[in-house]
C-alpha cells in the first residue's frame, strides 16, 4: 500500500510549499481586484485567471482531477459562455435593473460568516487520523485490489463504488442542458 | 468576427487536434491515469467551442446540430443507466458490473469503461449545447 502515498513526481516539499503560497496570494489579489472592478469584460477575465490559479493551487495539492476540471471548465467554458452572454447584455451595465446592495451585502456577509464557521469544523490539510481517512478511505484503498483491480482508485470509487451518485450528477449535467434550452428556446417564440 | 483574425484562426487550427486527442486520451486510459470521463468531455467541448470560435456558428451547425447535440447527450444517461439494467437482467444488483462478464473483474472493467464513454459524451454534449444555445446570432 506505501507507493499510493508518495508520488514520483513530487518535486521537495519546501518548492512545493512556496509555489502554494505565491498561487494563493495570486488568488487573493484577483479577487479583490474582481471585487473592485467596474467593467463586465474585465470581470468575466479576472475570474478566468481565478480558475487558472486556483487549478495550479489544485495540482499543488496532488489533486491532478479536479485541477483539469477547474481548468478546462472554469477558465475556459465558462469564460467563453459568459463572454457571450456579455455580448446578449451589452457591457454599459448602467441601464440594468438596481439591486438592493444592502440586502445582497448582508446575505453575502451572512454566507461568509456561516461558512467559516462550518470551515473550523474540517480537518486540517493532508491530516491522515481524520474521521474520513480512517473509515471509508481504509476500505477502498484494502479492497479495490481485489474487487475492481484497476489502478486508478479515484475512477475504482467514482464508478463502481459511487456508481449511483456518478448517475445523478450525470442527470444533474443532461437537465442543466434542457433547462437552457427551454429557457432560449421560450425567449425565441415570445420574440 | 474572431475569424478575420488570421493569426488567432491558424493557432486555434494547429492546437484543436492535440486538445481532441488529448480528450480522447484521458477518456481511454480513465482507469490507470487521473482524470476520466468527465474531464474528457470537458477537454473535448472546449475542442470545439475552440472550432466554432474561428469558423463561426454556420460553418459550426453545418456539421452538427442542436437536435444531434441533444440526442448525444440523452444517449450518454441512456447508456450510463442501460449497463445498469444488464447487471438487473443478470440478476445481480443495479449497477454491480460483476455480472457483465464471466470473469467478476473483467466485468468491472467493461462497466466502468462503459459508464465513462456515458458520462463524456453527455457531458461534451451538454456543454456545446449550452453555449451554442447562448451564443448571439
Amino acid at each position: 500500500m506505501e507507493e499510493f502515498f508518495t508520488l514520483p513526481f513530487k518535486i521537495s516539499f519546501v518548492l512545493d510549499e512556496m509555489l502554494l503560497f505565491i498561487a494563493s496570494l495570486v488568488l487573493l489579489i484577483t479577487c479583490f481586484w474582481l471585487i473592485i472592478s467596474r467593467n463586465l469584460i474585465e470581470s468575466i477575465i479576472i475570474m478566468s485567471v481565478f480558475s487558472l490559479f486556483i487549478g495550479i493551487c489544485y495540482l499543488f495539492m496532488d489533486a491532478p482531477d479536479v485541477a483539469m476540471t477547474e481548468t478546462a471548465l472554469g477558465a475556459c467554458l465558462s469564460t467563453c459562455v459568459l463572454l457571450n452572454v456579455a455580448k446578449i447584455v451589452g457591457e454599459d451595465t448602467g441601464k440594468l435593473k438596481k439591486l438592493n446592495t444592502l440586502l445582497a451585502a448582508i446575505l453575502c456577509s451572512f454566507f461568509v460568516v456561516i461558512l467559516t464557521w462550518i470551515s473550523l469544523d474540517l480537518p486540517s490539510f493532508g491530516t491522515q487520523d481524520s474521521e474520513v481517512q480512517t473509515h471509508l478511505t481504509k476500505y477502498y484503498l484494502q479492497n479495490t485490489r481485489t474487487d475492481i483491480a484497476i489502478p486508478s482508485f479515484v475512477a475504482a470509487i467514482l464508478a463502481s463504488y459511487r456508481g449511483y451518485d456518478t448517475l445523478g450528477e450525470t442527470t444533474v449535467i443532461l437537465i442543466a442542458g434542457l433547462a437552457v434550452l427551454v429557457i432560449v428556446s421560450r425567449k425565441n417564440n415570445h420574440a | 468576427m474572431l475569424k478575420d483574425f488570421i493569426v488567432i484562426k491558424l493557432i486555434l487550427s494547429f492546437i484543436i487536434p492535440y486538445i481532441t486527442l488529448y480528450a480522447i486520451y484521458i477518456q481511454l486510459n480513465g482507469e490507470i491515469s487521473p482524470g476520466g470521463g468527465f474531464q474528457a468531455g470537458v477537454i473535448f467541448a472546449t475542442g470545439i467551442i475552440g472550432y466554432e470560435l474561428v469558423f463561426g456558428k454556420e460553418h459550426f451547425l453545418r456539421f452538427i446540430s442542436i437536435k444531434a447535440l441533444l440526442i448525444c447527450s440523452v444517449m450518454g444517461v441512456f447508456l450510463y443507466a442501460g449497463t445498469g439494467v444488464v447487471s438487473l437482467i443478470f440478476s445481480d444488483n443495479y449497477l454491480n458490473y460483476n455480472s457483465l462478464q464471466s470473469n467478476a473483474i473483467a466485468g468491472q472493467h467493461l462497466g466502468i469503461f462503459l459508464i465513462e464513454i456515458g458520462v463524456g459524451l453527455t457531458v461534451s454534449s451538454v456543454m456545446c449545447l449550452i453555449y451554442t444555445l447562448l451564443r448571439e446570432d
